[in-house]
């Protein structure tokens, strides 16, 4: 370390060659650097499925899984709005339950709602349009520290495509 | 919790010597000959006593306790002696001292008097100290304070421990026994003056803590050498105990003026007692007559007692010392070390960190218990610290050589900076203000970088401000909340293919990485929405660090 390097670091790039292989298939391939990816398969409502993300903290991102029906194409926008306003009756539970009552959503994984997205309030298209990163539904605290318990009934990313078909 | 870490666990101490004679334990370390004092200023001292007590009072004080054998001290105490340095002279000087008292004021009460013989007792306590009887109102603590039996386990400490020290302080706790026994002897001196129709004066008696600790303090100064003094940094711990009188405080809970209670409890899963602390004792005894305590307490006058005093293991501690400011700062060119040291459910996380790379060397040199870090700011693990570095001092816990010479000191530093040049740490000493943080960052982008991305991105070079909500890696322990923060300046450059560097200047409390990949959409605007893709950083590298010192 000499004192330029100090203050004008030098990046070595062939280190994060395979990085950048890995990265140019699939762009959202990043999230894997910051999240497990696990899946949840809706077999009372069809098709409903959610993807959760769970961070090293324990802390789940749930958002729609590719088979949910919303993201079909034959989805218009307008169908987000009626989606997100059955969000509306999870955000003032304390605890996410399940139901087979349409007017609350299933999450996937049992706990604390800690942080919805706020962005839907003004963007609605975004749970449509950008489903696996800025379109995510809610943060949830797992009542189970153990992922072994907490997700025990969900999927890995390639089992999911197995099961629903999807390339 | 973790089990609080002592030099001695990992260190050998020099090892103890016992006492090689029986006899010697009954040695005593004189600091001054103050028998002769004692013949000098008979006078000033009978002076002292009477503005306490009135004569008849006195001599029944003195034979009461006689009777039951206290030691000469314990009488002084009771007669209110406040000149700490009489308690020093010899025990056969002392009983001559009381002999003359109470000669003195029998003469006064009864001038018929011609003679007197001395109190039959006398002798007795004046025999050898083995054979003497245990002094009830001290079980001899007072009596011993300055024999080489007491000091020799705080002498031996200090030498074990080689603390590099010129004075100490001492604090010292005493058995409960002593409370109830003291009070037990003030009841019965009063129901003697009461049942000789004498008026009792009796009110007020040295405390045994203020006569027993300048004794001990002035001991062990003239044994070691070291200056016995209220303001030092240096503290010796003792605690001593009685078993045998331990509980003969309980009676006080079926005195109901004494509004003494005591809880059961569960700790640990075991059953104890509480509220029976020194303070609720003292208090419970000041609300009870002396008649209840005559009817309710058995031991009034005092049992004597089997045995002597016990002490727990003294306890050194040196007060806390600070190595280290504004103008120490150091550097961490590693990625794979954290600050301190980085455990979660027992497992390392890190396989070092900047606090124990420096730490451990300043341990040895100290020798202290422990240390801790205390930095400006803090980075990740993964993030390198340049530029001048990060400034920071560190806590040295109770160290046994607490004023290391500026040489040694150096020494250290230039070993912890050779060390480690492996794992890229070094300490270096410079100190600059700055109110804000610098950054160096690798970013990858979903797309090529092109001069037009580039350009993209310096637009905003003059800085421009973003809202972050509180990113998802650090949800689990602080609430969800929305921060604007300034971006005061901002420079990207080309590298090959997908690749790009980034030179930030950022508002204190930006979360820099987040700002880069987005937080999926929790900081806007993040890069990837200002180049109109996605993003990721790779590297990150702190250059500079602002100087918010920590408010104490």
């Amino acid at each position: 370390m000499n004192f330029n390097t100090l203050i004008n670091p030098v990046y070595d790039l062939k280190q994060f060659k395979n990085i950048n292989e890995a990265y140019k298939k699939n762009e959202l391939a990043y999230l894997e650097q910051y999240y497990s990816k696990y899946y949840f398969v809706n077999l009372k409502n069809s098709m409903e499925d959610l993807y959760i993300y769970q961070a090293p903290n324990k802390l789940c991102v749930i958002g729609l899984a590719p088979a949910h029906p919303l993201l079909q194409r034959s989805q218009d926008q307008s169908s987000s709005g009626h989606y997100l306003s059955n969000i509306q009756s999870i955000e003032y539970d304390a605890k996410v339950k399940s139901s087979i009552n349409k007017k609350s959503i299933k999450a996937g994984v049992a706990g604390w709602i800690i942080d919805t997205n706020t962005r839907f309030e003004h963007e609605k298209e975004l749970l449509q349009n950008k489903p696996f990163k800025e379109g995510y539904i809610a943060i949830i605290k797992p009542k189970q520290e153990n992922s072994d318990k907490s997700l025990s009934h969900c999927f890995s990313e390639d089992r999911y495509k197995l099961i629903r078909n999807l390339t | 919790m973790l089990k609080k870490r002592l030099w001695e666990t990992d260190h050998d101490l020099s090892l103890p010597t016992r006492i090689s004679e029986e006899s010697d334990k009954w040695k005593r370390i004189r600091c001054d000959e103050v028998s002769q004092d004692i013949e000098n200023s008979y006078e000033d001292i009978i002076k002292q006593i009477s503005h306490y007590n009135n004569d008849e009072t006195t001599s029944i004080i003195i034979d009461t306790m006689l009777n039951s054998k206290c030691c000469a001290r314990c009488i002084l105490r009771f007669l209110n002696v406040h000149d700490y340095k009489m308690y020093s002279a010899s025990e056969e000087a002392l009983l001559k001292l009381i002999s003359r008292i109470r000669e003195d004021v029998l003469k006064s009460t009864d001038p018929k008097l011609i003679s007197s013989t001395e109190h039959s007792f006398t002798e007795i306590l004046s025999c050898k100290p083995q054979d003497k009887p245990i002094c009830i109102t001290c079980f001899d603590l007072l009596y011993q304070a300055d024999t080489i039996e007491c000091i020799w386990p705080i002498y031996q400490s200090i030498l074990a421990h080689n603390f590099d020290v010129k004075d100490f302080n001492l604090s010292v706790s005493l058995p409960t026994g002593i409370l109830v026994n003291n009070h037990s002897m003030i009841v019965w001196i009063r129901k003697m003056c009461n049942d000789l129709k004498v008026h009792c004066s009796l009110e007020t008696l040295v405390d045994l803590k203020e006569t027993f600790k300048p004794l001990l303090g002035w001991s062990i100064g003239k044994q070691t050498g070291l200056v016995y003094k209220g303001q030092s940094q240096f503290n010796i711990s003792i605690e001593y105990s009685h078993e045998e009188t331990q509980r003969n405080h309980m009676f006080l809970t079926k005195i109901p003026s004494a509004e003494f209670g005591m809880k059961k409890t569960r700790v640990k899963g075991k059953h104890i007692w509480t509220g029976d602390s020194r303070p609720n004792i003292s208090n419970a005894l000041q609300k009870v007559s002396d008649e209840e305590f005559l009817k309710m307490c058995k031991s009034c006058p005092p049992f004597s007692v089997k045995e002597r005093w016990k002490n727990k293991p003294p306890i050194l501690e040196h007060a806390t010392i600070y190595v280290g400011g504004l103008e120490n700062a150091y550097n961490k060119f590693s990625r794979d070390i954290s600050q301190t040291p980085w455990i979660i459910n027992g497992i390392k996380l890190a396989p070092t960190s900047v606090s124990e790379c420096i730490g451990e060397k300043l341990r040895e040199l100290f020798r202290c218990d422990d240390y801790n870090i205390v930095p400006a700011g803090r980075e990740d693990s993964n993030v390198r610290m340049l530029g001048n570095g990060r400034p920071f001092f560190m806590e040295i816990i109770n160290p046994r050589n607490p004023f290391p010479s500026k040489e040694a000191l150096n020494d250290v530093q230039e070993e912890i900076n050779k060390e480690y040049m492996d794992l890229d740490l070094s300490i270096i000493k410079e100190g600059e203000e700055t109110k804000t943080k610098t950054y160096s960052a690798l970013v990858w982008i979903s797309k090529k970088v092109t001069p037009e991305v580039i350009d993209e991105i310096n637009k905003f070079h003059d800085g421009f401000t973003i809202k972050q909500r509180t990113p998802i890696r650090v949800l689990q322990r602080r609430s969800p909340a929305v921060r604007t923060k300034k971006i005061h300046y901002i420079f990207a450059e080309q590298m090959e293919d997908n690749f790009l560097t980034l030179r930030m200047k950022t508002e204190a409390g930006t979360y820099i990485k987040e700002f880069i990949h987005g937080d999926l959409g929790r900081t806007v605007p993040s890069l990837g929405d200002m180049i109109g893709c996605h993003a990721d950083i790779l590297a990150l590298d702190v250059l500079e660090v602002d100087l918010e010192w920590p408010i104490q």
